[in-house]
C-alpha cells in the first residue's frame, strides 16, 4: 500500500445524529460531534464586526451559542435525520459542507508536500443518487478552497459495518435511533435488496413514554433523557411475549421493575405492572401484537410508511419480515450464506439481560433468530459488531487503505475512487 | 502565575507604548493586566478565565464586574477568544465604556476602543502617586531582566545536555502506521478483497 494512504486516508461517517472522523492515524477511535449546525443570528453588531462571519457554527464550540438563542427549532439542523437530505434543503446541505470542512480542517497537516487526503465518506444505504452528487460537489469545493481532499469516495453504512466486521458475505441490520436499514452484502452491497424501517430507538421511547403515563409518572414524559433512561434501565427483550408477560403477572416480585435516576429523589417503580418492561423490547423487535393496540387507540403514533426520496421507509415491518424479504430479492443460491452471517449494529440493538430472568428475557442476537425461525429460517447465525458505535467509521479506513489508488470511480457500481484534480 | 493569554496581551500593549504594572491587590476584583500609558492615565485588562466563558450568561457576568474597574482606572479592556467574541452584543461593551480585545492563536487585535474615564485627584496624592508608579515600574523591569536571565540560563543549560539527533520529532497528526495498522485490520478478510478491485472481473449485483 502506498505511504500516502498510510498517512493520509480519511473516515468519515455521516450518522444521524453523531459525525466521526478522522485519518487512519487516530489508529481505534476517531473523533466524534454531534451532526448538526446552528445558524447564529447575523444582524448581531459584533457578526458584522468581524472579517469572515460564520454562517453556520458546527462543532465543538456550538453548545456555547445554543444559549444565546431562544428560538433553537429555526437555528438548529440536523441534517442526515433520517439519512436522507431533500434535494432543495440547502441549510441542510450548508451543514453538510461545514462539517466535512470542520472534520478534514481538525487534521490538516503541517507538511507543505501535502495533496489532501483520500477521502471516504459513509451514507446511509437509502441514501439516493443526487446525494452522492451533491457530497463529491462539496468535496470539491473544499478542495478548491483548501487543497484537502485529493481523491474521494463515498460508501453505504452497513457496507462499512461489514468491513469493518471482516465479513464479506452477511446482511447488515443498522438500527438507529429514527430507523434501522437492512442491507444484504456479497463482496459489494446488493444495492437492489436495501430495505428502510421506519422504526429506531425513538419509537420505543415513545412506547416507555406511554407506558411512564399509565404508571403515573406523566409530568416526566416530556424529558427524553429521562425517558431514554428508564428505558434503557427497565426495557426488556421477551424470548415469546404472551409467555413473558404471563410470568410476570405471576410473580411480580421476580420481575420487578424499579429505577432510580441518579442523583435525584426520583424513583421509578412499575410495582405489579412489572409486565410492561416486556413490552418495550418487544416493540422494537416487532410491533404487531395485539397488546399495542390499545396505546395506538389512545394515540401513540403508529409507525407510518413513509416514501422519502425515492425510498419507502416500511413503518410495521419486523424484523424478522424484513430480513427474509431483503435476502429474497438476492440471488437464491446466495441466500444461504447471507442467513448464516447477520450483522447486527446500533445503539437499538443493546438490551441487557438480568441473570435471574434467562429464559424468559433474550438479548437482540437471539429474538433475531427467533423471528427467523418463526418464518421457518433456521442455520442462521447472528452476532453483533464488535464496536457498534465505531464499526462504520473502521470500515471506511479499510476501504480507503485497501483500494488501489487507480480504481476509478464508476456510477453504475457506485464504487472507485473520484479523483478531484489531476 | 501569567498565562500564555496573558503574556500576549501584555506584549500587544506594550506594542502600543503602555508599560506593565503590578496589580493593586486591595481592589475587590482584580485585573489581570494593569498598565500605565505615556500620559500617566492608568489601563486595566480583564481576562475571562475558561470558567468565565461557559456562556453568553457568564461573560455578560463578566463584563459588568468589569466596568467597576473604571472607577480606579482611566482605560479598561475585556479581551476575548476571537471564538466566543460573536456571543456578545458590541453595543453593550460600547455603552459601558469598556474596550474590547480579541485573540486567537495567532492573531490580537483591537475591536473596540475604550472610553476615557477621568478620575481627580490631590496633587500632592497624585505626586505619591506618580513616584509609586514610577518604583512600580522599576521593579516590574528588574524582574523581567531576572526572568530574562533565568530563562537564557535553563536555556543554555539544555542546550549542553543535549546530543544532536538525526530524527525530527513526528506530531501526533502526521504519524504513519508503519510500525503497526490499527487493531481492526488484523485477519479482517476485505483487505484481500479490496486490493483486488478493478484487477479482476466484478461480480456485484446491483
Amino acid at each position: 500500500m502506498s505511504e500516502h494512504k498510510g498517512r493520509y486516508t480519511f473516515g468519515m461517517d455521516y450518522g444521524t445524529s453523531d459525525y466521526k472522523y478522522g485519518p487512519i492515524t487516530c489508529k481505534e477511535n476517531p473523533k466524534v460531534i454531534e451532526n448538526r449546525g446552528y445558524f447564529p443570528d447575523k444582524e448581531s453588531v459584533m457578526f458584522k464586526a468581524f472579517e469572515k462571519p460564520k454562517d453556520v457554527i458546527v462543532g465543538e464550540e456550538l453548545p456555547l451559542y445554543l444559549q444565546a438563542s431562544e428560538d433553537l427549532s429555526t437555528r438548529l439542523t440536523y441534517p442526515m435525520t433520517n439519512g436522507v437530505i431533500e434535494k432543495n434543503d440547502e441549510r441542510a446541505w450548508q451543514v453538510v459542507y461545514e462539517i466535512s470542512r470542520h472534520g478534514l480542517n481538525a487534521f490538516k497537516p503541517e507538511e507543505k508536500d501535502f495533496e489532501g487526503f483520500h477521502l471516504v465518506a459513509s451514507v446511509s444505504s437509502v441514501s439516493p443518487k443526487y446525494m452522492y452528487e451533491k457530497l463529491f460537489e462539496i468535496y470539491r469545493q473544499i478542495d478548491e478552497e483548501e487543497r484537502l481532499v485529493k481523491a474521494a469516495t463515498i460508501i453505504p453504512q452497513p457496507f462499512a459495518v461489514a468491513i469493518g466486521h471482516g465479513i464479506t458475505t452477511c446482511v447488515v441490520i443498522e438500527s438507529g435511533h429514527g430507523n434501522s436499514q437492512l442491507c444484504p452484502i456479497s463482496k459489494y452491497p446488493i444495492r437492489n435488496a436495501v430495505l428502510a424501517i421506519n422504526r429506531g430507538g425513538g419509537d420505543a421511547n415513545a412506547l416507555t413514554a406511554e407506558i411512564l403515563k399509565d404508571l403515573g409518572y406523566g409530568d416526566l414524559v416530556q424529558q427524553e433523557a429521562f425517558v431514554r433512561r428508564v428505558k434503557e434501565s427497565v426495557g426488556l427483550i421477551p424470548i415469546r411475549l404472551e409467555e413473558a408477560v404471563e410470568a410476570a403477572k405471576k410473580n411480580p416480585d421476580k420481575f420487578k421493575a424499579k429505577f432510580k435516576v441518579p442523583g435525584t429523589r426520583i424513583v421509578v417503580d412499575f410495582e405489579e405492572n412489572s409486565w410492561m418492561r416486556f413490552l418495550i423490547g418487544e416493540y422494537v423487535f416487532d410491533p404487531n401484537h395485539d397488546m399495542f393496540q390499545s396505546y395506538f387507540a389512545r394515540g401513540m403514533r403508529k409507525p407510518k410508511d413513509v416514501k422519502i426520496g425515492d425510498t419507502t421507509f416500511r413503518g410495521m415491518l419486523d424484523f424478522g419480515e424484513a430480513i427474509v424479504q431483503s435476502v429474497e430479492r438476492c440471488p437464491v443460491e446466495l441466500q444461504p450464506h447471507l442467513y448464516r452471517e447477520i450483522v447486527l449494529s446500533g445503539g437499538n440493538f443493546s438490551w441487557k439481560v438480568p441473570e435471574k430472568l434467562e429464559g424468559i428475557a433474550t438479548d437482540s442476537m437471539t429474538k433475531i433468530r427467533l423471528l427467523l425461525k418463526e418464518k421457518g429460517i433456521t442455520n442462521v447465525k447472528v452476532t453483533m459488531t464488535k464496536s457498534p458505535q465505531l464499526s462504520v467509521w473502521h470500515g471506511c479506513i479499510i476501504y480507503g487503505y485497501a483500494v488501489p489508488d487507480d480504481y476509478a470511480w464508476n456510477w453504475e457500481r457506485m464504487e472507485g475512487w473520484l479523483k478531484l484534480y489531476d | 502565575m501569567i498565562s500564555s493569554t496573558e503574556e500576549k496581551v501584555k506584549l500587544y500593549l506594550m506594542s502600543k507604548g503602555m508599560q506593565p504594572l503590578s496589580i493593586d491587590e486591595t481592589l475587590e476584583t482584580e485585573p489581570n493586566l494593569s498598565f500605565n500609558e505615556a500620559n500617566g492615565s492608568k489601563v486595566f485588562v480583564k481576562i475571562p478565565s475558561r470558567e468565565e466563558l461557559e456562556n453568553r450568561n457568564a461573560i455578560l457576568s463578566v463584563i459588568l464586574r468589569a466596568t467597576s474597574f473604571t472607577r480606579t482606572a482611566n482605560r479598561v479592556y475585556i479581551a476575548l477568544p476571537r471564538t466566543y467574541a460573536p456571543m456578545i452584543d458590541g453595543a453593550i461593551i460600547q455603552e459601558e465604556g469598556l474596550g474590547l480585545i480579541i485573540y486567537d492563536e495567532k492573531t490580537i487585535n483591537e475591536v473596540i476602543a475604550p472610553k476615557f474615564f477621568e478620575h481627580q485627584a490631590s496633587s500632592k496624592s497624585q505626586e505619591n502617586l506618580d513616584v509609586a508608579q514610577e518604583i512600580e515600574q522599576l521593579g516590574s523591569r528588574i524582574s523581567q531582566l531576572e526572568q530574562t536571565v533565568q530563562t537564557l540560563r535553563s536555556e543554555i543549560s539544555q542546550l549542553k545536555s543535549i546530543r544532536p539527533s538525526v530524527e525530527t520529532p513526528k506530531t501526533e497528526k502526521t504519524e504513519t502506521v508503519r510500525d503497526g495498522l490499527p487493531a481492526f485490520f488484523r485477519d479482517n478478510a476485505w483487505l484481500d478483497i479490496l486490493s483486488k478491485r478493478g484487477r479482476e472481473p466484478e461480480r456485484y449485483v446491483s
